[in-house]
């Protein structure tokens, strides 16, 4: 009695053989019709049409796609099915071979179909298919020729496409189900289904902006494995051998063939593993990230027969590829040259899909607000635009504000040492100096994503790129008006002006952060915060009345002395470069780390002239602003050479008198560039940095006091929401002062030097189950309060403040042939027994924690002693006399030949 | 003696002849296709690009070609083709030539930075470009 036939899986509509044969009759049939509108010498250009302007065709295509999956996929299950079945050896042994090498066909016309798309993929796969396969021996490259045809043409991959391949397989199908056309059950099942999902599911191109290039969901397997080996031409003979296996199943013994069989399972799960990997865990370049194309290669969900705004012909294309965002957004303005939609079109900013003209569809994944960076890699940062800032900005402390997170932790006993590692503010943790952090601190980095349209108000600073480039013109702010006003009537239109993407960035765009912690843009257009101003002043936002200004947030300015180079007319922008701005590509520790420019960069020192570059020596990136800007008076030829040995893109010479000049960069106006007088460079001020001397004041509060209010709600910057509990901080009266004077140590092996100090963290710290702490640490301050004229001698060498004893009075006094300094402080002492707005003892050290940072200090015992023996000199010297100027290149010399009646200090 | 044609022409021989001739037919027919094939790769032109004269310092994609400029005004010039897979590099990140498909990196000098890729950049000669001032590379795409 023999055993029963065994059955092949089968549906109602026929078996799975029978409905791949069905779905491969539909591709080719659907693969016709196709032909018609396809142009291989266009072959981008010819698809893009078809899904923009011929929502049949676009069907169609959908169709052709959707069928050659089933058909692949059910004949790879068709094969398994049989060999689960060991129904192989019913096969003739010559149409078994034919069988076996009909599936690596099938694979080539799957994998041609994609090549022919002509988008970056398929350019980027037909020169790794050509690269692997010609380095197989003898064979490999006329097979390359005979396959993907020779210079990224695709006439002949075309050609065996739509005939050689396909003829070929059907042949062979017709021998293996002895059958011209497939059954009508299962052409009609296949049919509907590729219907089904050819009605809402579009396979889109890659439109060359998504940084993620990735092969067919077949072959990411692959990739992956490729991504791994060095030895790629062993792939085809793994495939050679794999066929081999495979035809030889049916002649091998049954033991040999069960485990050919679970070999060939076990490697098809493997590989089906790693296409999963390849699909969904693998980003950019191939490394560990975020897998989701940014729309261009996705699937397009949406009804295919849609109703669409009529496609103009010819299509608007941009970099030579039709884009549909055009049809509908048609002359938009706003932009600036460089953004210009005819440029760089809709998508390459805002994603979305490109190639529809179908609302809903076109916006799928749209990024309404492009340019936080959060999504800046898929927007400004694309490989065909800005992709080297990005990672620059990533690393920027504008983004980590490291500085701000190691300080606050440090000050709050939370580590070790301030930039002990470097962190990011994006990461911060819920202990109380992250917490604090997160509700003071954090709404002010690069990171903080825009939500709004519209310029920036109180909620909305940050957002990455937008922070600084996005400027709203006021044909833009009306527009946005009227569309907001359209939008609540339910009649909207697409605007027709657009903010602006610009270069010219004005100094609101660094006031709106920078006029808070350090003051610095107050103090740079001389205004000072009022802690208790009039109370006439208050809710009249933004406005500017004498010399009070009030701003959007409640605070009251008064108007003081502003910085000189403001005076001049200089932005922020003049000297803060814009790889300074937008980082160098290094993750600093603090902000000072970031700074590239010094004075002395464009003041030179006394018969030193400025160092210069040649035009064709500037970086790459320089050279691009170069062209953006097109200042009047044509491009310079030279540039300043800093001390980094950088060129100062907007630092060059006058090209008659070789004078050296700033450029201002809005404007193109060329400002003479001082050098430095003598005495800077005087042996005695050898040590001092500029601002020692040129700072006029800066903002400082004698200390605050930072409390936790369990009672109370904050908000949290990083997880954007109200938060229980608040950290409170109540400070002193805010002054304008003179800097305090301290040592910032030198690089390795370089010179200490003489900045200028503020009050950084002197403050009482009352977190919960803590014992109450008060610190004393002052911080390195570049307060931008620059004056042309140096302060006075004596209001280092006689000063208190400037010292470091806080206000009082500070005396010399004579006591026979010597004399006495004394002081008496103003302020009473704090908790730390100093006077409340000292940073040290007068004429003393402290052995306890100075500094925000590590690397300055106070003046030493013996550093105070030796300013305050010139201090005494200047009791009864003028600054400005003979012998106060001599002093300046011979002090010892001077002392030796001082006169009797002069008193020097002792100690 | 009568000849035995039957006995001479065997089904068995007839069949061996038939595969002969058809494996020497499809032999010579593979031989002359890949001759053929062989002929149209060579016969391939190298594909021209024409470079600036005022080429930017560092590291720049031009189409085909990469080129390093190097502080001196000295420059080098390669393929821009990954020498893993061939896929055409086409981002700069960090001053090297990354390759979008599988992550390889390259110096500036065209060595590899960081695999898969384990063979260094092909070198590509510049020969001047007499009406630009800038050079001329030939490149096999």
């Amino acid at each position: 009695m023999s055993s029963p036939r065994p059955t092949p899986l089968a549906t109602p509509w026929g078996t799975l053989g029978d409905l791949a044969t069905a779905s491969f009759v539909l591709a080719a049939l659907t693969g016709a019709v196709l032909a018609i509108p396809y142009d291989p010498a266009n072959a981008y250009g010819s698809i893009a049409t078809l899904l923009l302007a011929n929502a049949p065709g676009s069907f169609f295509r959908n169709l052709h796609y959707w069928s050659a999956q089933f058909c692949l996929v059910l004949s790879v299950l068709h094969l398994a099915d049989h060999l689960w079945l060991s129904t192989e050896g019913r096969v003739r042994r010559g149409a078994w071979l034919r069988l076996t090498l009909s599936l690596p066909i099938l694979v080539y016309l799957m994998l041609s179909g994609f090549l022919l798309r002509g988008d970056l993929e398929g350019q980027q796969a037909l020169r790794i298919v050509s690269q692997i396969l010609g380095q197989v021996p003898v064979l490999g490259a006329p097979l390359v020729t005979l396959l993907f045809g020779r210079g990224g043409r695709l006439d002949v991959v075309y050609v065996q496409h739509a005939a050689t391949a396909t003829i070929l397989v059907w042949l062979f199908i017709q021998e293996h189900t002895r059958r011209l056309w497939p059954r009508p059950a299962a052409f009609l099942a296949a049919g509907l289904a590729a219907t089904l999902l050819s009605l809402g599911f579009s396979p889109g191109l890659h439109d060359g902006l998504d940084p993620i290039v990735k092969g067919p969901w077949y072959f990411l397997g692959l990739q992956e494995i490729l991504h791994w080996t060095r030895w790629p031409v062993l792939v085809p003979f793994t495939i050679v051998l794999l066929v081999a296996i495979l035809y030889a199943i049916p002649r091998l013994k049954s033991p040999w063939a069960r485990r050919a069989k679970w070999t060939l399972l076990g490697l098809g799960l493997v590989y089906g593993g790693l296409c999963g990997v390849g699909g969904v865990l693998r980003g950019e370049s191939w490394s560990w990230g975020p897998a989701w194309p940014r729309g261009g290669g996705n699937l397009q969900v949406g009804w295919v027969f849609a109703r669409t705004p009529a496609a103009p012909v010819p299509l608007p294309l941009v970099q030579g590829h039709p884009e549909g965002c055009l049809v509908c957004h048609v002359g938009m303005t706003g932009l600036g040259n460089a953004h210009r939609p005819e440029a760089v079109g809709c998508a390459s900013c805002h994603g979305g899909n490109p190639l529809t003209l179908q609302k809903s569809r076109a916006h799928a994944g749209m990024i309404r607000i492009p340019g936080n960076l959060a999504d800046a890699a898929r927007s400004c940062g694309t490989s065909a635009c800005h992709a080297e800032i990005i990672p620059r900005v990533d690393r920027s402390v504008m983004t980590t504000m490291a500085g701000v997170v190691a300080v606050d932790r440090h000050a709050f006993g939370e580590a070790p040492a301030p930039g002990g590692g470097i962190p990011k503010v994006a990461a911060l943790g819920h202990s109380p100096a992250d917490t604090h952090l997160r509700q003071l601190c954090a709404g002010c980095h690069l990171g903080t994503p825009k939500e709004h349209l519209g310029t920036d108000t109180g909620d909305t600073p940050g957002g990455g790129c937008l922070a600084c480039h996005l400027v709203y013109s006021p044909a833009a702010q009306k527009a946005l008006a009227t569309d907001q006003r359209q939008r609540s009537t339910g009649r909207a239109e697409a605007p027709k002006v657009h903010p602006a993407l610009s270069l010219d960035l004005d100094d609101g765009k660094c006031f709106f952060c920078h006029s808070r912690s350090g003051r610095i843009s107050l103090a740079y257009e001389g205004w000072m915060e009022l802690q208790d101003p009039p109370d006439s002043l208050r809710g009249t936002a933004d406005q500017i009345s004498g010399r009070y200004r009030t701003l959007a947030d409640d605070r009251v300015l008064e108007r003081i002395t502003p910085d000189i180079h403001q005076e001049k007319g200089m932005a922020c922008v003049d000297c803060h470069t814009a790889t300074e701005v937008m980082g160098d590509g290094t993750t600093h520790a603090f902000k000072r780390e970031q700074v590239r420019l010094a004075c002395q960069d464009c003041h030179s020192r006394p018969g030193q002239p400025l160092p210069s570059l040649p035009l064709k020596a500037l970086d790459p990136e320089s050279r691009r602003l170069l062209v953006l800007r097109a200042w009047p008076g044509g491009t310079p030829q030279r540039f300043i050479r800093t001390e980094r040995g950088e060129a100062l893109v907007n630092g060059t010479f006058d090209e008659t008198s070789g004078r050296p000049m700033l450029i201002r960069k809005k404007t193109g106006q060329r400002l003479p560039l001082l050098s430095q007088i003598s005495d800077c460079s005087a042996p005695a001020h050898a040590r001092l940095a500029c601002g020692a001397c040129h700072t006029a004041w800066t903002p400082s509060c004698a200390s605050c006091h930072t409390s936790f209010d369990r009672t109370a709600e904050s908000y949290d910057w990083i997880a954007r929401k109200d938060v229980a509990g608040a950290w409170v901080e109540t400070s002193q009266a805010f002054e304008a002062r003179p800097p305090t004077l301290g040592i910032q140590a030198g690089e390795p092996g370089g010179q200490s030097t003489v900045q200028t100090f503020a009050p950084g963290m002197v403050m009482t710290l009352d977190r919960p189950g803590v014992p109450t702490t008060f610190q004393r640490r002052y911080a390195r301050s570049e307060p931008h309060t620059t004056t042309r004229r140096s302060r006075p001698c004596a209001s280092c060498h006689n000063d208190s403040q400037a010292l470091g004893y806080g206000r009082g009075q500070l005396r010399f006094a004579a006591t026979g042939r010597d004399g006495r300094w004394t002081f008496i402080p103003a302020l009473p002492p704090g908790p730390d027994g100093l006077p409340a707005d000292a940073w040290i003892p007068f004429l003393g050290t402290r052995t306890e924690p100075v500094s925000t940072r590590l690397d300055v200090r106070p003046f030493s015992v013996d550093e105070q002693r030796r300013i305050l023996t010139v201090g005494a000199c200047l009791t009864c010297h003028d600054g400005a006399s003979h012998v106060m100027r001599n002093s300046l290149h011979d002090f010892k010399g001077l002392l030796a030949r001082r006169s009797p009646r002069c008193r020097l200090p002792v100690w | 003696m009568i000849r035995d044609t039957h006995q001479t022409f065997s089904p068995e021989r007839r069949k061996a002849l038939r595969h002969g001739i058809l494996f020497l037919c499809g032999a010579s027919f593979a031989g002359a296709l890949v001759a053929m094939l062989r002929e149209v790769r060579t016969r391939q032109e190298p594909e021209t690009v024409h470079l600036p004269p005022d080429l930017a310092e560092g590291l720049s994609i031009e189409g085909p070609v990469i080129v390093f400029r190097e502080a001196s005004g000295q420059l080098l010039a390669f393929s821009s083709r990954c020498t893993h897979l061939g896929c055409r590099l086409d981002r700069i990140q960090g001053g090297e030539a990354v390759c979008p498909c599988h992550g390889s990196r390259f110096h500036p000098d065209g060595s590899v930075a960081q695999g898969p890729a384990s063979r260094p950049l092909l070198p590509v000669k510049l020969e001047p470009d007499g009406s630009s001032g800038g050079w001329i590379a030939r490149v096999q795409s």
